[in-house]
C-alpha cells in the first residue's frame, strides 16, 4: 500500500458504508457493476483529498473499521447488518462533528456517483413510471 | 472556435528552456493574458497543471468530469469555524470549463470603493468598458430570452414576480443560447475561445505541468521551476516576465511557496452559498433544461438568490444532509429543481502552502453577519419557492429536513441557523492578492505587477480587491486584458526610451519617485520660462532619467519629447554605465534613495550608500560636471530643544538606520568633491509634501480628516517641512550657482511649524477645498508614546527590521527644525510656497489624481 492511498481493506469499508447509505443494506441489492463504480468513485475522492487531511482520513477509516471490536468483538465489516446500520448512524448523527463529517463525505460521494451512474440515470429517465424506475432502483427510489 | 484535444497543446517533454513570457494557468485570467500577449507578438509559453481534456465532448457536471476536470475531485475544503466545499477546475481552461458560464459586468459601486480603499489607479467604468465589450463579443455572451425559458426557471420567475422582487436574467457565455447546459461545445469556455486564440498567435501550451516555484532574485523574476505530472522530472523555464494566473487559491500558494509573501494570501474573499431542493406539482424536467436563468436582485449585494444546476446526483447530495428522512423524495426527482442563496462573505480568509507538498491550507471563518445573511437568504428563497408553487422545500441544513410553509421559512430569518448545521459550498474565490497602491493591503500595483518586482505579475481573480457580489469571470477577464495591454504599452515605451540621445544635459536618478517626477515636470513645464527656473536656464534641456525596473514612469511619460528613460538600478554598475553614456559635462541630480524600506534595514545600505558610491564612481568616470545629491534631516537626528534649529554647521547625530545611511552618503559625496574630479552640492530637505506624493502621505491627510492623526504631548514640538516645489527650487539653484560647489544646504519652507499648526492648517485646507470638517476633537496621546515607539523602533532596527508606522510614530514627539539662512544667502533661495499654499496644492493634486483622502 502506497502512503496516502487506500488499502484493499479500507476500500471494502468504504464500499460497505456506501451500500448502507444508498441501499440501506450492505449485503444485497445493488448491481455489482454499479457498486464497483460507486466504490471506485468514493475511493478516488478520498484519495483526492489534500494530503494533510487525507492521512487523518485514512486513519479514521481504519478506526471506523476496528472500533466495533470494543463493543461487538468484531470489526465493522463482519457485523450483522443491523449492527452496521446502528454503528453507522452513531457516526453520522452523533454528537461529534468529526465523525459526522467523516460519514458526510462518503455519503455525498456515494449518492452522487450512484444517482449519476448511467444505469441509474436511465432508470430515472422521464417516460418511465416511478414503478418502472423502482424496479431498477429497488432499495433507493421506492422504499 | 472549437478545439479538439489533438489540435492544441504540446507534449510536456518539449518544454522549452526559455521564453519571453511565461503564463502560469490557463483559466479566465491566464488564457486571456496569453491570448493578448501572444496577439501582440510576444513569445508566450502557457503552462497548465491539469490535463488537456476536450471539454466540448463531455458533460461538465458528470462524475467523469468531476474526476478529470475538478481540483481534488471537487473536494477542496475551506477550513474555519465551519468547513466550506470549494470547487474549482484543474484542466486547460480552468474553472471556465466547469462553471455555469454566467457573465456579469463589475457592479458600479466597486469602482469607487476600490479606488478609495485600495488606492486602485487607472480604473473606472469608462476605462473598463472596452474590455467587457471585447469579452462579451469573443465569448458570445447572450440572453436566452423568456420565450425559451426552461420550466424550473419559469416557475422561479413567476414566484419572484408574485412577490414583486427585482430580478435579472443573467447573460451566459454560450454560442447557442437554447442549447442544453450540457450540450457539447455550447458553452464558450477558455478552451473553446482564448486558449485556441493564444495558440493561433503562436503561444505554446503545455498541460500536465505543475509549477513548483517562481525563480527570482533581487526583485526580478527569472523564470519558473516545473515538474511534469507524468514523470515528475524537474525543469526550469527562464523568462523575461512571469504572469501567475493560477486563480485565487493557487496563485497565492505558488507565490508564497516561492518566498513572495507581502500581502499575498491574506485577504481571501468568497461567496458562501447554501442550496435547497424544491418539490413542485408539475414536471420540472430540470435535468434536461438549460442552466437556470434568473437571479433575484432584491437583496443584492448582501444576498443573491438563483437557480442551480440539476442532476439526480446533485439532488441526492442536497437531500443527503437528512438522507434518512428525505431519501424517498428521490422517487419524485422529476418534479424537483435546485436553487441557492448566496452571500457576499464579510470575512477575510487566508491561504498558506503546506511544507513539503504543493498542498494548500485555506482558512475562512464565517462571521455572524454571514450566518445571518445565509439564514435570511434561505428564508427568502423558501418564501419565493412557495410563492412559485412549491409543495415543499428541502434545505441542505442538517436537522431541517423539510419546510412546508412560508411561516417556517420566515422563522429561519428570525432564529438564525447555526453555520455548523449548514452544508456550505462556494465556487467564487478572489482577492487573495489584491491590486492597488495601498501598501497595507495590496500585493500588486494597480496593474498586477507584484510590489517590489519588476517583471512578476499576477493576472487573475486574485487581483480583484474585494467581493464584487457577482460571478467574477467577466471582471477577471476584463482586468486581465487591461493589465496585459498595460504591460505591452510599458514594455514598448521602455524599449523605445532605451535609445538614448547622444548628449543629455541633465541626468536624474530616482526620477519616477516623488521628488524626481516633480523636478522633471517643472523642468519641462511652461513655467520654465520665468522666475527662478527661467533664470537657471535649465528648463527645456534634454533630460535623461534612470528608472528602476520596478518603477512605473507614467507621470513623467507625458513629457516624452524632452525626457528619455534608461532602465536600471543605482546598485547595478552596468546600467549606470549606460545611463551616463555620452553625458560628459552634464548636471546630475541624484535623488534615488530609500526612506522607508519594506522590511529589512539592509536595503537602506544597499541603495543609499552602495548605490550612491556607484553613481559617484560612474559619474566621475563619465565626466559629469556637478552632482546635486539629495540627503535628509536624519543624519542630524533631533533638535535638543523645541526652539533650536539645525544649521549647516550642526554636527552629525544620525537617527536610526536611515540617518546612518544618509550620513554615509554625505561622506561619499564630500570625498568625491575632495577628489577634484566632480563638483558636488548636498541638499537636505526635511519632511516634504506636494504633487506626486505617495499613498502614505495621503494617509496623513486622511488621518487628519478622520481625527485619527496622533498629536503627541502638547503639540508644540516643531517640524521643518518643505513643499516639493520649494525643494526643486533649491536643487536647481544648487546645480547652477557656481559658489555652491562643495557646500551643503538645508532646503525647507520659510520656517518650522509646531505640529498642532500643521494639523490645524491641513484641517482648514480640507474644509476650504473639499468642504470636509474634520472632527473637533483631535487624537492626543502622551509624549511617552513617542518615546516608547522610538525604543521599539530601535530594537527592531537593531535586529535589521524596519516598521514604517513605528518609526514615524517615534518621530512624532520630536523637534526636527532647520534654518534655511545659508541657502537664502548663498543660493538666493526664496521658498515660494507657504505651508497653507503647499497643503492646498497637495490636496488638489490628490483629488485630481484619484488619491482618495
Amino acid at each position: 500500500m502506497k502512503l496516502g492511498h487506500l488499502s484493499e481493506a479500507q476500500e471494502v469499508v468504504l464500499s460497505k458504508i456506501a451500500a448502507l447509505v444508498i441501499d440501506g443494506s450492505s449485503t444485497a441489492g445493488m448491481d455489482d457493476a454499479v457498486q464497483r463504480y460507486v466504490t471506485r468513485f468514493v475511493a478516488l475522492q478520498v484519495e483526492n483529498i489534500p494530503a494533510y487531511l487525507r492521512l487523518p482520513y485514512l486513519l479514521a477509516i481504519t478506526g471506523f473499521q476496528w472500533l466495533p471490536l470494543l463493543r461487538w468483538g468484531r470489526p465493522f465489516t463482519h457485523l450483522p447488518e443491523k449492527a452496521q446500520r446502528d454503528y453507522l448512524k452513531l457516526w453520522s448523527d452523533g454528537p461529534v462533528g468529526v465523525t459526522r463529517d467523516f460519514v458526510r463525505l462518503i455519503r455525498g460521494c456515494a449518492l452522487l456517483a450512484y444517482f449519476d451512474h448511467p444505469q441509474t440515470r436511465l432508470a430515472l429517465e422521464p417516460g418511465r413510471g416511478v414503478e418502472d424506475a423502482g424496479r431498477d432502483l429497488p432499495r433507493v427510489a421506492v422504499r | 472556435m472549437s478545439a479538439s484535444e489533438e489540435q492544441i497543446g504540446l507534449a510536456a517533454e518539449n518544454l522549452p528552456a526559455r521564453a519571453q513570457i511565461v503564463v502560469v494557468g490557463s483559466g479566465a485570467g491566464g488564457a486571456t493574458t496569453a491570448a493578448t500577449l501572444a496577439g501582440e507578438g510576444y513569445d508566450v509559453v502557457l503552462v497548465e497543471e491539469g490535463p488537456n481534456v476536450d471539454t466540448a465532448t463531455i458533460d461538465s457536471n458528470s462524475v467523469d468530469a468531476i474526476e478529470r476536470l475538478y481540483r481534488n475531485g471537487g473536494m477542496t475544503p475551506v477550513l474555519g469555524n465551519q468547513s466550506i466545499a470549494y470547487v474549482e477546475g484543474r484542466c486547460v481552461g480552468g474553472s471556465t470549463e466547469i462553471n455555469s458560464g454566467f457573465w456579469h459586468r463589475l457592479p458600479p459601486d466597486c469602482y469607487h470603493r476600490w479606488r478609495t480603499d485600495f488606492l486602485l489607479e487607472d480604473f473606472g467604468p469608462e476605462r473598463m468598458e472596452p474590455y467587457f465589450e471585447r469579452g462579451e463579443r469573443d465569448l458570445s455572451v447572450s440572453l436566452l430570452g423568456r420565450e425559451r425559458e426552461p420550466q424550473s426557471s419559469g416557475v422561479f420567475r413567476r414566484g419572484i414576480e408574485k412577490l414583486g422582487w427585482g430580478y435579472v436574467e443573467v447573460p451566459r457565455c454560450q454560442k447557442d443560447p437554447s442549447a442544453s447546459a450540457f450540450s457539447a461545445g455550447a458553452k464558450q469556455s477558455m478552451r473553446q475561445t482564448y486558449v485556441p486564440k493564444a495558440i493561433a498567435s503562436g503561444a505554446r501550451l503545455f498541460a500536465g505541468v505543475s509549477v513548483k516555484r517562481v525563480l527570482h532574485d533581487q526583485g526580478r523574476a527569472l523564470g519558473i521551476e516545473v515538474s511534469t505530472n507524468g514523470n515528475g522530472h524537474r525543469h526550469t523555464i527562464r523568462a523575461d516576465a512571469v504572469f501567475v494566473c493560477g486563480g485565487a487559491i493557487q496563485t497565492p500558494a505558488l507565490l508564497r511557496r516561492s518566498g513572495v509573501k507581502r500581502n499575498v494570501g491574506n485577504n481571501l474573499c468568497i461567496h458562501p452559498m447554501i442550496k435547497a431542493a424544491a418539490l413542485f406539482e408539475e414536471d420540472m424536467a430540470a435535468h434536461a433544461s438549460p442552466l437556470p436563468m434568473y437571479q433575484v436582485k432584491e437583496f443584492w449585494p448582501t444576498i443573491t438568490i438563483g437557480g442551480s444546476v440539476f442532476t439526480p446526483g446533485f439532488l441526492a447530495m442536497i437531500l443527503s444532509d437528512n438522507w434518512e428522512r428525505n431519501r424517498a423524495m428521490m422517487q419524485q426527482w422529476d418534479r424537483m429543481a435546485l436553487y441557492y442563496a448566496g452571500t457576499r462573505g464579510m470575512s477575510r480568509g487566508s491561504i498558506r502552502g503546506i511544507p513539503g507538498d504543493n498542498g494548500v491550507l485555506i482558512r475562512y471563518d464565517m462571521t455572524e453577519a454571514d450566518q445571518r445573511n445565509l439564514s435570511v437568504g434561505l428564508a427568502r428563497l423558501g418564501e419565493l419557492l412557495f410563492a412559485a408553487g412549491a409543495k415543499a422545500v428541502f434545505p441542505s441544513v442538517r436537522g431541517i429536513p423539510v419546510l412546508h410553509s412560508v411561516e417556517q421559512c420566515r422563522a429561519l430569518a428570525r432564529n438564525y441557523i447555526p453555520t455548523s448545521l449548514m452544508n456550505l459550498s462556494t465556487v467564487h474565490a478572489f482577492s487573495s492578492c489584491p491590486m492597488g497602491e495601498n501598501p497595507d493591503f495590496c500585493a500588486t500595483d494597480s496593474h498586477g505587477r507584484v510590489h517590489g518586482f519588476s517583471n512578476l505579475y499576477v493576472n487573475d481573480a486574485s487581483l480583484i480587491p474585494d467581493s464584487p457580489g457577482v460571478n467574477p469571470q467577466g471582471t477577471t477577464m476584463a482586468i486581465a486584458m487591461r493589465n496585459s495591454e498595460n504591460f505591452v504599452e510599458n514594455t514598448r515605451r521602455a524599449a523605445a526610451r532605451r535609445v538614448v540621445h547622444p548628449h543629455p544635459e541633465i541626468l536624474i536618478t530616482g526620477a519616477p519617485g516623488w521628488l524626481g517626477t516633480r523636478l522633471v515636470e517643472l523642468l519641462s513645464s511652461e513655467r520654465g520660462a520665468s522666475g527662478w527656473l527661467g533664470r537657471s536656464l535649465l528648463a527645456g534641456k534634454r533630460v535623461r532619467c534612470l528608472v528602476h525596473p520596478t518603477a512605473d514612469p507614467q507621470h513623467i511619460d507625458r513629457h516624452a519629447e524632452k525626457v528619455e528613460f534608461c532602465v536600471g538600478d543605482v546598485a547595478d554598475p552596468d546600467s549606470l554605465r549606460q545611463f551616463f553614456q555620452g553625458a560628459e559635462g552634464a548636471l546630475l541630480f541624484h535623488g534615488a534613495g530609500i526612506i522607508h524600506p519594506r522590511l529589512w534595514t539592509r536595503e537602506l545600505e544597499r541603495v543609499n550608500v552602495t548605490g550612491t558610491r556607484q553613481v559617484l564612481d560612474a559619474a566621475m568616470a563619465a565626466g559629469i560636471r556637478r552632482v546635486v545629491a539629495v540627503s535628509s534631516n536624519s543624519p542630524f537626528g533631533n533638535n535638543a530643544a523645541p526652539d533650536e534649529v539645525f544649521t549647516e554647521d550642526s554636527p552629525y547625530h544620525p537617527y536610526m538606520s536611515y540617518g546612518r545611511s544618509k550620513r554615509e552618503m554625505e561622506r561619499l559625496v564630500q570625498q568625491a568633491q575632495a577628489s577634484g574630479r566632480i563638483e558636488t552640492v548636498i541638499i537636505r530637505p526635511p519632511w516634504f509634501y506636494g504633487p506626486h506624493q505617495p499613498p502614505r502621505q495621503t494617509l496623513f491627510f486622511r488621518m487628519i480628516k478622520e481625527g485619527r492623526f496622533p498629536i503627541l504631548g502638547n503639540g508644540e514640538q516643531r517640524r521643518s517641512m518643505a513643499y516639493v516645489d520649494n525643494i526643486c527650487q533649491g536643487m536647481v539653484l544648487a546645480a547652477t550657482v557656481a559658489e555652491a560647489s562643495g557646500r551643503a544646504y538645508w532646503i525647507a519652507d520659510e520656517r518650522p511649524y509646531p505640529i498642532h499648526e500643521i494639523v490645524a492648517t491641513v484641517e482648514e485646507v480640507l474644509e476650504e477645498e473639499l468642504g470636509i470638517r474634520p472632527p473637533a476633537k483631535r487624537l492626543t496621546l502622551p509624549s511617552a508614546v513617542g518615546d516608547f515607539a522610538t525604543a521599539v523602533d530601535g530594537i527592531l532596527q537593531f535586529a535589521g527590521v524596519y516598521n514604517q508606522k513605528v518609526h514615524v510614530l517615534g518621530e512624532m514627539n520630536k523637534t526636527i527644525a532647520c534654518s534655511i539662512a545659508r541657502a537664502q544667502a548663498e543660493l538666493g533661495y526664496q521658498p515660494e510656497f507657504s505651508l497653507r499654499e503647499g497643503m492646498r496644492a497637495a490636496v488638489r493634486w490628490c483629488v485630481e489624481n484619484g488619491q482618495q483622502i
